[in-house]
């Protein structure tokens, strides 16, 4: 399975078991990710990237889509466990600006 | 010999076996001073292949693509050819003088040396320079920082990490219609 959920405290965690998250996965994460928000309503997310190695820029294109569908619902994405090439990643496109960034997932679960 | 060339079927399922090639080729050309050093080379270098093929499968309306590889004078030097629909400069914002359309080779004489901005952040624009009817040359500029609002952050980064990876980007459209993209990235720092 590429992503498995879990719920914990009414925040629903998305682990992507993909070592290269990459454009040719982009469409069915993406629509895996707006079924989450649009039509489950879940509004307190969490992106768990511990397994994925690398990440290009459609993917992180895609987080950026449902970050701004989350946040018009005053909701909010936060990514958790980031290895350092996908790290270089979020500095490189300056995204670690606009998310919040965690060490470890029940940090990133205490902070909604 | 240093060079290589491989032709590649253009289908977005490729796309990971393009980087495995570009990074096997760097790999058994470059001796890289230690390992955190070939690491951060390996990451630009696959950021770098990931998105120019990916733009060329998506957009290239084609259905091969050649790659070339070759280290020049502590460079590494990426070349990709297809015979595709040529570039389509869709500036993100204008300039007072800028009409607001995209514009397909051969580009008019009224825009050559004028140069369009083809992404825009809170710290950085590309602009791609016009040089000729079927000739351009892309930089990333550093600005001013400002805030980053959500909904003004672009969803598209492609051609800020080419250019803000690598020393030299440019295309050119051949005689026969060929497309033909160019890149340096300087191996100096690593090796």
């Amino acid at each position: 399975m590429n992503y498995e959920v879990t719920e914990e405290n009414g925040v629903t965690c998305i682990k992507i078991n993909l070592k290269r998250a990459t454009v040719d996965v982009v469409k069915e994460f993406k629509a895996f990710l707006f079924d989450i928000i649009d039509n489950q309503q879940k509004k307190k997310i969490i992106l768990d990237l511990s397994n994925v190695e690398f990440v290009d820029s459609s993917f992180l294109g895609a987080v950026v889509s449902g970050l701004k569908k989350v946040t018009s619902i005053k909701g909010d994405i936060k990514v958790v466990e980031l290895q350092p090439p996908v790290r270089a990643m979020f500095e490189l496109t300056r995204l670690y600006k606009v998310f919040e960034i965690f060490d470890n997932k029940q940090d990133a679960i205490n902070s909604f | 010999m240093d060079k290589i060339t491989l032709y590649v079927p253009s289908k977005i399922e490729n796309i990971h076996f393009v980087s495995d090639v570009t990074e096997a080729f760097s790999r058994s050309r470059i001796k890289f001073e230690n390992e955190q050093r070939e690491t951060d080379f390996m990451t630009d270098l696959k950021l770098i292949i990931y998105e120019l093929f990916s733009n060329c499968v998506l957009h290239g309306n084609t259905d091969k693509i050649k790659i070339n590889y070759d280290i020049v004078n502590d460079h590494l030097e990426i070349r990709i050819e297809l015979v595709g629909k040529g570039f389509m400069i869709k500036p993100v914002k204008l300039l007072s003088h800028q009409k607001d359309t995209s514009y397909y080779p051969p580009y008019p004489a009224e825009i050559h040396n004028d140069e369009f901005i083809l992404y825009h952040d809170s710290e950085n624009e590309v602009l791609c320079k016009v040089l000729g009817e079927k000739e351009l040359f892309f930089k990333c500029i550093k600005l001013p920082e400002e805030n980053a609002e959500i909904e003004n952050i672009p969803e598209h980064y492609g051609i800020m990490l080419i250019t803000s990876l690598s020393e030299h980007f440019s295309y050119k459209r051949s005689e026969d219609n060929v497309d033909i993209f160019f890149l340096k990235k300087s191996i100096k720092e690593f090796i």
